[in-house]
């Protein structure tokens, strides 16, 4: 087999992975570009394209440490990173340029792709958003315009609520221990609100299923009545929302109107 | 500006450039002698090069596609020939490998590039190719010497007649060019196709090395992957230690070079126990 035939192949291969399922589905194709079908395996060629553009997340590492240390432990790195590279090649949308919309790319990926009845796969998918969070309110931080005085109850600085299966905290914590036991890791749905304040600092609060719709439902418009209402109405709602929000107000992290 | 002075008495150790090297540098700023760059990133980004003002930098290429069919263009050989005297290395080491391919279904159309290298077929057509690709570079290069880096080798690939240890062999008899020996893909490419290492190593051409790698890799999905975010295995300590007993490389490079979070502990404790291996051989 001719050597710039073959090398052909593989370039095409790994840069467009869809071609690899073609070959797979008729290898008459692949004989017909120079190479015996048998003499190629094409899983392993798929996987090496995973390589080639997990390489090329490096860029995303200084951010998402916990997750790759995940991904890693999980021995699931090259099999997400070669159907991330089948799914890019279908969306026919390269890879973006700037760090933080490739890694929002990543992580919308990921969280379809990761099984979240697995438990390692379950822990990296409660990772990659805390890592996400954490970074689109530290160093990817974009200010908002400056806001008029509240008409609303809203929230002061930028928030984003996630819901996980654990403490992603005390992943972290036992991470970079030689053999960390992630299946050690207590299980159970927790309730993270990220929080910048408008001087600049990141805090984490912990909220329960009430605090996190209602920091949810903070936009600035709704009043305190009409969030009662989205919260199923009544007086005793309302008062409920206003300890609520008195509470997350006391911390600093809803702003009321005066 | 500081240069790389080779001493063939004395093996060098360095670091792959990457901010956990960065990092021990200004905590241990006489803790190796030289940084290894990728010509790739000094091209984009020039201001780098100024490190040379407190580390000797030997440079790293992978643009040359030396064991393919399509050649880098005219203003990519101009740039590592700036690169090369900028930086003052005293040596290339780009990929025994290929980054770009003609058209699989129009070879007249523009040629496909990749970001990553790949490991060519293994042929005598291919170390054909080497050989007249080597000799263009090294006319485009001018005096800086070229040296070649072992690819991992994932999977055969097809139209291949000999093993990564012939072909290497062949290809610096035939070209009569340096190697930089990469443990990690050597082990990669033994574990990948059957090989056992340590036998195989006694047929590698180690008094053609002049550089050594060493990395960590990862086994996922039954294949071993290159993987410069893990510490290099016991395996790879343990063939350097062959290495070292029969020649003397003039660089040991550490690859600890895609995570900036590598534990910056281990990195420490193998640059020791390297330097250790250095001055007992
Ligand atoms: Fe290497």
């Amino acid at each position: 087999m001719n050597a710039a035939r073959v090398h052909a192949v593989l370039v095409a291969g790994v840069d467009d992975p869809r071609r690899i399922a073609q070959w797979r589905d008729e290898p008459a194709a692949l004989e017909r570009l120079g190479v015996a079908p048998d003499a190629l395996d094409l899983d392993t060629l798929h996987k090496f394209a995973g390589l080639a553009v997990k390489v090329r997340h490096n860029n995303l590492r200084a951010e998402f440490a916990l997750s790759f240390r995940l991904m890693s432990a999980a021995a699931i790195e090259i099999d997400l990173f070669a159907a991330y590279a089948m799914q890019r090649a279908a969306s026919g949308v390269p890879y973006a340029a700037s760090v933080p919309q490739r890694a929002a790319d990543l992580v919308d990926f990921a969280l379809t792709w990761l099984d979240a009845a697995q438990p390692a796969q379950a822990l990296l998918r409660d990772m990659l958003r805390h890592e996400h969070a954490l970074a689109r309110l530290g160093p990817w931080h974009v200010p908002a315009p400056a806001a008029g005085a509240a008409r609303a109850p809203r929230i002061a600085g930028t928030a984003i609520v996630e819901e996980f299966d654990c403490d992603p905290r005390d992943v972290a914590a036992i991470a970079y221990r030689p053999a960390p036991d992630f299946a050690a890791v207590e299980r159970g749905a927790r309730r993270l609100c990220f929080w910048r304040n408008d001087g600049g600092e990141i805090a984490i609060v912990e909220l329960d299923a009430f605090g996190q719709y209602l920091v949810a439902s903070l936009d600035g418009e709704r009043s305190i009545a009409q969030l009662a209402r989205r919260l199923g109405g009544g007086r005793a709602t309302i008062g409920a929302v206003r300890r609520a929000l008195a509470a997350f107000a006391s911390i600093g992290l809803v702003e009321l109107p005066a | 500006m500081r240069r790389f002075e080779s001493d063939p008495a004395r093996t060098r150790l360095g670091l792959a450039y990457g901010p956990s090297a960065l990092a021990y540098l200004d905590d241990n700023p006489d803790g190796i002698d030289y940084l290894e760059i990728p010509f790739e990133q000094l091209r984009h980004a020039p201001a780098l090069a100024a490190i040379r003002q407190r580390i000797p930098l030997v440079l790293h290429c992978a643009s040359l596609s030396v064991a393919g069919n399509v050649p880098p263009s005219a203003a990519t050989f101009d740039a590592v020939a700036s690169v090369a005297r900028q930086t003052a290395t005293p040596w290339i080491g780009e990929h025994l490998a290929f980054i770009a391919a003609e058209d699989a279904d129009d070879p007249a159309a523009e040629p496909t590039t990749l970001s990553y290298t790949v490991c060519p077929q293994l042929s005598e057509e291919s170390i054909e190719r080497v050989a007249a690709n080597l000799a263009t570079a090294r006319a485009r290069l001018g005096d800086v010497e070229l040296i070649v880096e072992n690819s991992p080798q994932y999977f055969d690939v097809p139209g291949s007649t000999m093993g990564m240890t012939d072909f290497v062999g062949k290809v610096a008899q035939r070209c009569d060019v340096g190697l930089l020996l990469d443990l990690t893909h050597y082990l990669i490419t033994c574990i990948n196709t059957g090989v056992e290492p340590r036998a195989e190593l006694e047929r590698w051409p180690l008094e053609r090395v002049v550089e050594v790698h060493v990395s960590g890799l990862s086994s996922q999905s039954g294949v071993a992957w290159d993987d410069h975010a893990m510490p290099a295995p016991p395996l790879v300590f343990e063939l350097l230690d062959t290495v070292l007993r029969r020649v003397r490389p003039r660089a040991l490079t550490v690859e600890y070079n895609w995570s900036p979070t590598f534990p910056q502990a281990i990195l420490a404790q193998h640059l020791s126990r390297l330097r250790g291996a250095l001055d007992a051989a």
